[in-house]
């Protein structure tokens, strides 16, 4: 079935994100167990059920034109979220040959890609676009690669180059993430931008995930789900602006709390760079309301549980804890307390 | 099988020297993976006894993915997977290969690229010099092998390579002094090393003693389990004792009397085959695990037990 | 020192508390403030080794280095080690420089001498000179800066983030 799109919604000031009930049941609830711990959760990235998040590599979904829309303002005032050291063209390319690829055979009502040796056609019908282009030679596309091909995708993206058996974030295009700036980040290895991560350091979970990312094969991605909460549908929860959205914390009340509250849930998934060697780790972020939440009310169940439970460094680190207990009371009446919930 | 694999057609067996063949693998449809410089792929090779698994270098252009190329040098003692590419395989066979593989990168951070190749050592850098002349990166080559038997590719590298290459033939008594060329190279210099263990050996000791940084010299291992002696593993899971023989890795015994263990490169380099041992004495040869980690655990693509010790796994 | 190293972010500098024995055959100084104890200490060493350069008096500012230290760097051979002595801002400018020039983090020892570092504004991009405070206020967006352990060295600062996010200008309004 193919995808359709939503009028153009906004992440910011008026907040007109919604998803509609399509989007809610292919939510990917992140909760397998009732408490939520760090553990290196990784496993194949194979392929999903059709019409799932899991279905195609890179996930299109209703709200294509809105993200499409909003990464164009927040690159309009701050270009350098997207970012490309040298020693990483090739690696931008063979994003984009990635990208295009995969979009073209997932999504071919929407995409479209013609390849004849290095002359290459693209065709966006969503954004009604039509580029040809020499690939390898950055002057025939209006920008840089990396920045050309992910303005059109959702969710962020870093390229991570694999050298003296470390991982480093030397490009990426990055305008939505929880909390975190590729602009401070850009250049460290996979140990340094974990740095301000709590506890995880301490169990190990890094140093085997490391070992774990850098043996990923070409053809064989892998995935992970991570999430955190969100005061209002904004995608753009960078540091950057944490000066304009941190306050949003302390407007949360009992009254509004299940209007203004977000699970918000992203989807990693990294796969090999053939030609370069370099592995792209694109972060695909799923926001829901928590009264849209309740409608699937075994994940309100399990919700109410895991932020119960949830340890108070990692509340602090994620940014829950001014308003973690009235989402706790407002989840309560979903949770019948002495049974186990039944969530997926 | 563990890892999906490709099957291709072998469409050209070219004699390249006197002991090296190199054979065009092309898929049966489409084309196959892209891969990048210094790749690998496993050969599932399907001799009379039983099937062998061999890893070899990608020499072809990572840009052209219609076809993967790589040459093979029969070994004198071979255990029959170079004997069998080198006498059984021929125009028109199908083969199975997994995807490729890399352990054997070009560091991206470096400011030239120093490569040395000891004859079909020379193998991976065919794909590096694709990449660095596309790049237009700084890079020499210097090449060991000798002359009318291991001298793979070198009047074709001398056509398109001269300034950067620099060859020593051993029937002419020419020698490369590694010293002499460690001591000289520019900061922001990687090397790389493909050939006979000797070659990286002495490699290592001439960047030691020239003060190299470690993360500066980087080799490809996967040359495959050399000899050893005969020797008895047990299975202590599975209730199970296995006689791994002299011509073949532990890995091997294990693959034929059917335990899978995942694996990359079958040369004690990437950690995928790592296993638990409970007793017995090891003969380590991997370059993955540390001391402390070798205590309790081998790499059997590489590792043996010692002869006459009682090697139990954790199987 | 146990808890200080247990407390410590990996992304947060570690500087040598000595200069290390070293194997390599040619070493490059570059010293802020030659009369620094720890300067007076390097320079002693210098004399040991068969190839030496030091360099002092160096013209530096944000990213900007005078040309004759780049080219001391950029025309040595591998083997050769640096020894970089000063306030983590000169650290950091010269590591700049020794890293574009293909120079590795286990071929420097880092001195530190005073505690002059830089404060990256993650709001707008800025970055100042600070102390050892934990508070500073941005010399360009005016927001209240917390001062986190969190490093970059491709930039040579630390992160700062707005204190209070209920306040970021401070009590005034804006």
């Amino acid at each position: 079935m193919s995808v359709v799109f939503n009028p153009i919604e906004s992440y910011r000031d008026d907040f007109t994100f919604r998803n509609t009930s399509k989007a809610i049941k292919r939510f990917p609830f992140p909760f397998p167990e009732d408490q939520y711990m760090y553990s290196v959760n990784i496993e194949p990235a194979l392929k999903g059920e059709a019409g799932s998040v899991f279905e195609h590599w890179f996930d299109i979904d209703e709200h294509y034109l809105s993200e499409v829309a909003e990464r164009a303002k927040v690159l309009e005032k701050d270009p350098d979220r997207c970012l490309v050291m040298p020693h990483m063209e090739c690696a931008a390319w063979d994003s984009l040959a990635l990208l295009m690829t995969h979009l073209a055979r997932d999504y071919p009502e929407w995409f479209e890609l013609y390849q004849s040796g290095d002359q290459w056609v693209w065709v966006n019908h969503a954004l009604n676009l039509r580029q040809a282009f020499t690939y390898g030679d950055s002057e025939t596309l209006p920008c840089e690669p990396l920045e050309y091909i992910t303005r059109q995708v959702q969710g962020d993206f870093a390229i991570l180059d694999q050298r003296d058996n470390n991982l480093w974030m030397d490009a990426g295009m990055v305008t939505g993430p929880a909390d975190w700036s590729i602009k401070f980040d850009a250049g460290m290895n996979f140990t340094q931008w974990h740095a301000p991560v709590p506890m995880a350091h301490k169990m190990g979970v890094f140093d085997r995930a490391l070992k774990y990312l850098m043996n990923i094969q070409v053809d064989r991605p892998v995935r992970r789900l991570n999430w955190t909460m969100t005061v209002n549908p904004r995608l753009d929860t960078s540091s950057e602006t944490y000066h304009e959205w941190g306050h949003e914390r302390s407007l949360v009340t009992p009254d509004n709390v299940a209007q203004m509250v977000h699970l918000r849930v992203e989807l990693q998934f990294l796969a090999r760079l053939p030609r370069s060697h370099a592995l792209m780790f694109s972060i695909r972020t799923y926001l829901i309301r928590l009264d849209e939440l309740a409608t699937q009310p075994e994940w309100a169940c399990r919700l109410h549980r895991v932020l119960r439970e949830l340890p108070d460094e990692l509340a602090d680190y994620k940014g829950l804890s001014q308003y973690r207990a009235m989402v706790v009371d407002w989840l309560k009446s979903y949770d019948p307390a002495e049974r186990p919930c039944c969530a997926e | 099988m563990m890892r999906s694999m490709i099957e291709v057609e072998v469409t050209k067996v070219k004699q390249i020297t006197d002991v090296i063949r190199e054979f065009t693998l092309s898929p049966m449809t489409g084309s196959l993976p892209g891969f990048s410089s210094g790749s690998h792929i496993q050969l599932h090779l399907p001799t009379s006894v039983r099937v062998l698994k061999k890893a070899y270098s990608l020499l072809s252009d990572p840009a052209d993915t219609s076809s993967y190329r790589i040459a093979v040098r029969l070994q004198e003692h071979s255990k029959g997977g170079s004997r069998f590419m080198h006498e059984r395989l021929s125009e028109g066979d199908h083969l199975h290969i997994t995807p490729p593989a890399n352990l054997f990168a070009p560091n991206s951070f470096a400011r030239h690229h120093l490569m040395i190749a000891g004859g079909i050592g020379i193998t991976p850098f065919l794909s590096y010099l694709a990449e660095f002349q596309r790049q237009s990166k700084s890079y020499e080559l210097h090449y060991a092998y000798r002359g009318g038997v291991t001298d793979a590719y070198v009047t074709d590298l001398r056509q398109a390579f001269s300034a950067k290459l620099h060859t020593y033939d051993s029937n002419l008594e020419q020698r490369l002094d590694l010293d002499q060329l460690l001591s000289n190279q520019p900061v922001g210099t990687h090397v790389y090393v493909c050939g006979p263990e000797r070659l990286r050996l002495a490699v290592q000791e001439a960047a030691t003693k020239n003060a190299w940084s470690p993360s500066r010299i980087h080799w490809e291992a996967f040359a495959g389990a050399e000899p050893g002696q005969a020797f008895q593993v047990e299975l202590a899971r599975l209730n199970k004792t296995l006689e791994v023989s002299a011509d073949e890795s532990l890995l091997e015994a294990l693959e034929a009397s059917g335990v899978e263990i995942p694996n990359l490169c079958r040369g004690g380099v990437c950690g995928q085959c790592v296993t638990t041992y409970l007793e017995g004495e090891v003969e380590h040869r991997d370059a993955f695990l540390s001391q402390a980690d070798q205590s309790q655990q081998l790499m059997p693509c590489v590792s043996r037990g010692r002869c006459g010790s009682r090697l139990v796994l954790d199987l | 020192m146990e808890t200080e190293c247990q407390n410590r972010l990996p992304s947060q500098p570690s500087y040598a508390q000595s200069i290390p024995k070293l194997s390599s055959r040619v070493l490059i100084s570059m010293i802020q403030d030659a009369e620094h104890p720890k300067a007076i200490e390097l320079l002693s060493m210098v004399n040991a080794l068969p190839v030496s350069k030091v360099l002092t008096n160096i013209q530096w500012e944000a990213g900007v280095i005078d040309p004759v230290v780049s080219d001391a760097l950029h025309s040595t051979s591998v083997g050769s080690h640096l020894a970089i002595c000063g306030d983590e801002r000169f650290i950091w400018a010269c590591w700049s420089v020794a890293s574009q020039a293909g120079w590795l983090n286990d071929e420097m020892t880092l001195l530190k001498t005073e505690d002059v570092r830089n404060l990256y504004c993650v709001h707008c991009g800025h970055i100042q000179a600070i102390s050892t405070q934990t508070e500073a206020e941005c010399q360009s967006c005016q927001v209240q800066l917390f001062v986190r352990d969190h490093f970059s060295q491709r930039l040579g600062a630390y992160m700062g983030v707005c204190l209070d996010a209920n306040q970021p200008y401070g009590g005034e309004v804006k």
